[in-house]
């Protein structure tokens, strides 16, 4: 899956190297996750990563316990499952453990009765964000997972199958390889912003191409809904398991061989060559194998600020993931084989919205019929920040940028409500373009620099009050995390008190394993309900003030 | 004119205000048919000397009410309210006295029709479009659509021929002494005594029509959704322009069959609308203009537009259940048309029957989520077809006794949705106030009725948005128990129904 998704991300940026005498990925294997933990769960001396990684995983991340929601095979909560086996059994309309060969939930059944293979496959579609059990894995792994479904979403789901990578990836010389040859063993490149955007809003939005899909069906009996989804605050919220590369300061092999070298990456070159890494994609240090392009220009990379970065980049990456997903899902029903409409396409907030007696005094502009379920807006709204990025923060280039976006943009507005639900096939003809078009403006952001300057321009281009007229809540509250996130590269003091302590807008997301998505959702949706653009155009106005303070 | 009101023109001349009694005109065609010629408007000042129907108010002098029909239609001078006229978009023109229909066309200029105008008309530049205010026309100041000079004058609105028919043949005849009911109305005037005609010229805009067709696409930019109930609705009016005291009192029945006479009109509207819209979006009519489909209006309200909160289990519906996105079909406005059929039923001795094709219409409206529009357009069809001839058979709602016969139908009639108890509602205050008319309820009787009546009201306006299959059921026993006090305060005075004696 990350295979694929970087592939693509790395196609789509145009510099896919030619990789064809080296090993396929897709044959690559998943390992044993206690070969990853038995290095990343100790306190270890290390100059790039931090020291426990394995350890904020396995204690602190949701991402641990993904399994769990849907079954609580949790030794230690034994009786704590049977709220949520029955909310599973709503949404599924069977047992979970009825698609599994027994109790213990550790290989799906090989019946080849139609109602097993049925739901065997609704299943699997649960599996694919619930556990690490990717659609790339499925030609290996069609009944039993590649990783024990246990460890929920663990190291493999994103950092790609271990097995060719696992011991190279040891090697000091290792970070001095280029990113493509570690794709090429299957190891995802989630140092760029872009491929690490991909991978989480591969589930956190939706992927058709890799049958991550909650369909409306599930939500209408349970499946709690996807709020917005803003990389750089879920991050903080997960907690990272990593530091930045302005983090991690001066490492060894940053930029050249390490001084003290005592012969020792010469045996790790050659245990690279050995492992399939071509000589010529090891450089002279990680900043030359990672940002050849910035050498040249002279930018520094690894001084980004990362909140930043991870905000603007991935914001306009899930833009496109999100449109990419509708025109897949709209190609397949254009050959009739999927359901239409598929009403989790469309803006929830178009139909689950109060029915107001009176009209609004303010209301979203819409450039096409009311009355017919449109796109979201809020994956939008961190994609025309990165149109300024991109222009360097002049207005009139960011315009510029953001009107060739647009143009596609008004294009599959128009397709999607030409008539309700929209046309499925003009839907999937308007997708391939605006998807594109973002792809590039995704490239080209990630090529630019994230210093203090640019971070104080993104807050005074996200609190101008042009920039966001009107929003809807979950635009608002994409845009409430950005500033919060983006502030907290400047360590802004006054951000702790932004929108009410972030309560008005319920930007809090429910970190740890312990605080419930379920629960949470007495929190966001009341706010959604409440929500009112015109205090939010008041509370922008006010941290504009707040910002430019000296 | 409101186009009900030409159809019901064309074929009032039988006087028995059945829509096909005359012209070849199709079943399946009917909500199309061309207007008759020969008839024109004269304009509401026309009926407004001191001598006619000009007379000043009741509280300026003395006169009867079809004296004082243009004071009471016309009223005070509308204030604005919320807002200021040209500053706030919500401000919102009202007044006490005086006819709602005579502000339809002045509310054309208030803001916040202007901005839901705007709205609808999705224009890149935030302007309005022509066309889509014409079509507003067409119920707001249907004289606009008539004569383009008519829109110059603020006096229309929804005037005299609007629901009386286009005077120009009748004006001079009608106050002659000799002038007989079914002379008039072989000469254009509207028969508006009789219930089922009055309630069809009220349905053509307040339900909808082919012409008049107020979809979701409308809604969504800011007009109220369409909630018609002929009873209430007449009982809302705040100056009636019409004394119907001494009908009351030969006719104590009279608001059980106004109910009934609604329920009719608004199933038979329902359906042409219903037939036309699906006629345009069906994929083998290429010549008409093509209709949103599905159209949501359709739809119950509260399918979709429901809070994303987490709910209990009970509140899952049985589409939910079954694991399939329906939009359920609307019930508003067909709710109990069974019970509205069987009052007739009881007239011409038939046992009631329901309306065997609705069945069928629902099955393909709730088949998918974009139901098949040729299916659909079949089935409106045959469905309005078979409510006619049972109209035509003679089943009018006219029967002496019906409010007994009502009363005992919905006992036992249980209302699933928001829209239904509404209904339901609405049924049992028609009632109610039947028998008030009968003088079979005491005062000592009255009293906790009432009280239970707005209760039930009270709690119907509450998020229905909200409402779980449980609150649904706990409001039909609510208008379950609603009916039997009506029926134990009646059982005493009220008689037996009597199957063929009428009452004229």
């Amino acid at each position: 899956m990350m295979l694929g998704r970087a592939l693509r991300s790395l196609s789509s940026a145009g510099f896919l190297v030619a990789l064809a005498t080296w090993a396929s990925a897709a044959s690559a294997q998943y390992i044993n996750n206690t070969l990853c933990v038995q290095c990343h769960d100790t306190v270890r001396e290390n100059d790039f990563c931090p020291t426990i990684p394995a350890a904020v995983w396995a204690q602190d991340d949701k991402h641990a316990k993904a399994f769990y929601l849907l079954h609580e095979t949790d030794p230690a909560h034994p009786d704590a499952g049977a709220a949520k086996r029955a909310l599973v059994k709503q949404i599924l309309g069977f047992e979970l453990r009825d698609a599994f060969t027994n109790e213990r939930y550790l290989q799906l059944k090989r019946d080849n009765d139609a109602e097993t293979i049925r739901k065997v496959a609704a299943v699997k579609a649960c599996l694919r964000c619930h556990a690490t059990w990717p659609k790339e894995a499925d030609q290996q792994h069609a009944h039993i997972p590649p990783v024990s479904l246990a460890l929920g979403v663990s190291c493999q789901a994103c950092h790609g199958p271990g097995e060719k990578w696992d011991r190279p990836h040891a090697l000091l010389a290792w970070r001095a390889v280029i990113p493509n040859a570690k794709v090429a063993l299957g190891f995802a490149d989630c140092r760029s912003p872009l491929a690490k955007a991909r991978l989480c809003a591969s589930c956190h939005v939706g992927s058709i191409a890799d049958e991550k899909f909650v369909k409306h069906e599930w939500y209408a009996v349970g499946h709690p809904p996807l709020p917005s989804f803003e990389l750089a605050s879920f991050e903080t919220h997960m907690p990272v398991h990593w530091k930045s590369l302005r983090e991690k300061g001066d490492f060894r092999f940053r930029t050249a061989h390490p001084a003290d070298d005592t012969g020792d990456i010469a045996r790790d070159i050659e245990a690279l060559k050995r492992s399939g890494i071509p000589p010529e994609a090891i450089k002279a240090g990680y900043v030359q194998a990672n940002f050849p392009a910035a050498i040249a220009s002279g930018n520094d990379p690894t001084a980004d600020l990362a909140m930043t970065k991870d905000t603007i980049a991935a914001g306009v990456v899930i833009f496109e993931t999100y449109v990419r997903q509708i025109g897949d899902y709209a190609a397949q029903a254009a050959d009739n084989s999927a359901a239409w409409p598929e009403l989790a396409l469309y803006d929830c907030m178009a139909c689950h919205h109060e029915l107001r007696r009176r009209l609004p005094t303010s209301t979203r502009e819409r450039r096409n019929p009311p009355g017919r379920p449109p796109l979201a807006d809020w994956p939008q709204v961190l994609a025309k920040l990165a149109a300024y990025q991109a222009a360097g923060y002049d207005r009139e280039e960011a315009d510029r940028r953001w009107n060739l976006i647009d143009q596609q943009l008004t294009l599959f507005e128009r397709a999607t409500t030409s008539r309700p639900f929209g046309d499925p096939k003009a839907m999937r003809d308007a997708a391939k373009p605006l998807a594109d078009v973002l792809a590039a403006l995704a490239a080209d952001v990630d090529k630019t620099r994230y210093d203090r300057s640019a971070s104080a321009a993104a807050l005074l281009v996200l609190t101008e009050p042009y920039f966001l007229r009107s929003p809807d809540y979950s635009s608002a509250r994409q845009t409430a995390w950005a500033i919060t996130a983006i502030a907290g590269d400047l360590q802004v003091p006054a951000a702790q008190r932004f929108f009410e302590g972030g309560k008005a807008l319920s930007l809090d997301l429910p970190s740890g394993p312990r605080k419930s998505v379920l629960d949470n959702l007495h929190n966001w949706l009341p706010a959604a309900a409440k929500f009112d653009p015109q205090w939010f155009e008041t509370e922008i106005s006010t941290v504009r003030a707040a910002l430019k303070a000296p | 004119m409101l186009p009900a009101a030409r159809a019901i023109r064309l074929t009032a001349v039988t006087g028995v205000g059945i829509l096909f009694a005359v012209g070849p005109v199709s079943a399946k065609d009917f909500a199309l048919d061309e207007p008759a010629s020969g008839t024109a408007f004269v304009g509401s000042l026309s009926c407004t000397s001191v001598s006619c129907h000009g007379n000043p108010p009741a509280q300026h002098g003395p006169g009867s009410v079809w004296q004082q029909v243009y004071a009471r239609w016309h009223g005070s001078e509308p204030k604005y309210h919320d807002g200021r006229k040209g500053y706030d978009p919500r401000a919102r023109m009202e007044r006490h006295l005086g006819d709602p229909h005579a502000l339809a066309r002045q509310r054309m200029t208030e803001p916040r029709f202007q901005e839901v105008l705007r709205r609808y008309s999705t224009q890149p530049d935030g302007s309005r479009d022509n066309a889509a205010m014409l079509k507003c026309a067409g119920c707001h100041d249907p004289m606009a659509n008539e004569s383009p000079s008519a829109l110059q004058s603020v006096e229309h609105g929804i005037g005299c021929e609007s629901c009386h028919g286009p005077a120009q043949n009748w004006l001079a005849r009608h106050y002659a002494l000799d002038a007989s009911r079914d002379a008039m109305i072989t000469l254009g005037m509207v028969d508006t005594k009789d219930l089922l005609t009055r309630a069809r010229v009220c349905a053509s805009c307040h339900v909808g029509s082919s012409e008049n067709d107020m979809n979701h696409d409308m809604i969504a930019a800011g007009h109220p959704p369409l909630r018609f109930e002929m009873a209430s609705y007449e009982a809302l009016l705040p100056a009636k322009h019409w004394d119907d005291s001494v009908r009351r009192v030969r006719q104590p029945d009279y608001e059980v069959e106004l109910w009934a006479a609604g329920r009719l009109a608004s199933t038979e509207a329902s359906l042409m609308l219903l037939q036309s819209r699906a006629k345009r979006a069906a994929s083998t009519v290429a010549s008409l203009p093509a209709a949103a489909w599905p159209e949501f209006a359709e739809s119950n309200c509260f399918a979709c537009h429901q809070s994303l909160e987490p709910k209990s289990d009970s509140s899952l519906s049985p589409a939910l259940v079954a694991r399939r996105a329906i939009l359920p079909w609307r019930t508003w406005n067909h709710a109990l048309l069974d019970q509205a059929l069987s009052l007739g039923a009881a007239n011409i001795g038939n046992s009631p029957q329901r309306l065997l094709s609705l069945g069928d219409l629902r099955a393909t409206m709730e088949n998918s989520l974009v139901p098949d529009a040729d299916e659909t357009h079949r089935l409106a069809g045959e469905a309005s077809h078979e409510l006619h001839l049972r109209l035509l058979n003679g089943q009018s709602a006219q029967s002496h006794g019906s409010t007994w016969s009502l009363l005992l139908s919905l006992e036992h009639s249980q209302s699933a949705t928001w829209d239904e108890l509404c209904q339901h509602l609405a049924a049992l205050v028609a009632a109610r106030r039947a028998l008030q008319d009968h003088g079979a309820v005491s005062p000592d009787d009255l009293q906790p009725i009432s009280v239970r009546e707005k209760r039930i009201a009270a709690a119907l306006r509450q998020k229905p948005a909200e409402w779980t299959q449980d609150d649904l059921r706990a409001m039909d026993q609510q208008l379950q128990m609603l009916t039997t006090d009506l029926l134990s305060a009646s059982r005493t005075s009220l008689p037996a129904p009597r199957s063929t004696e009428r009452v004229k």
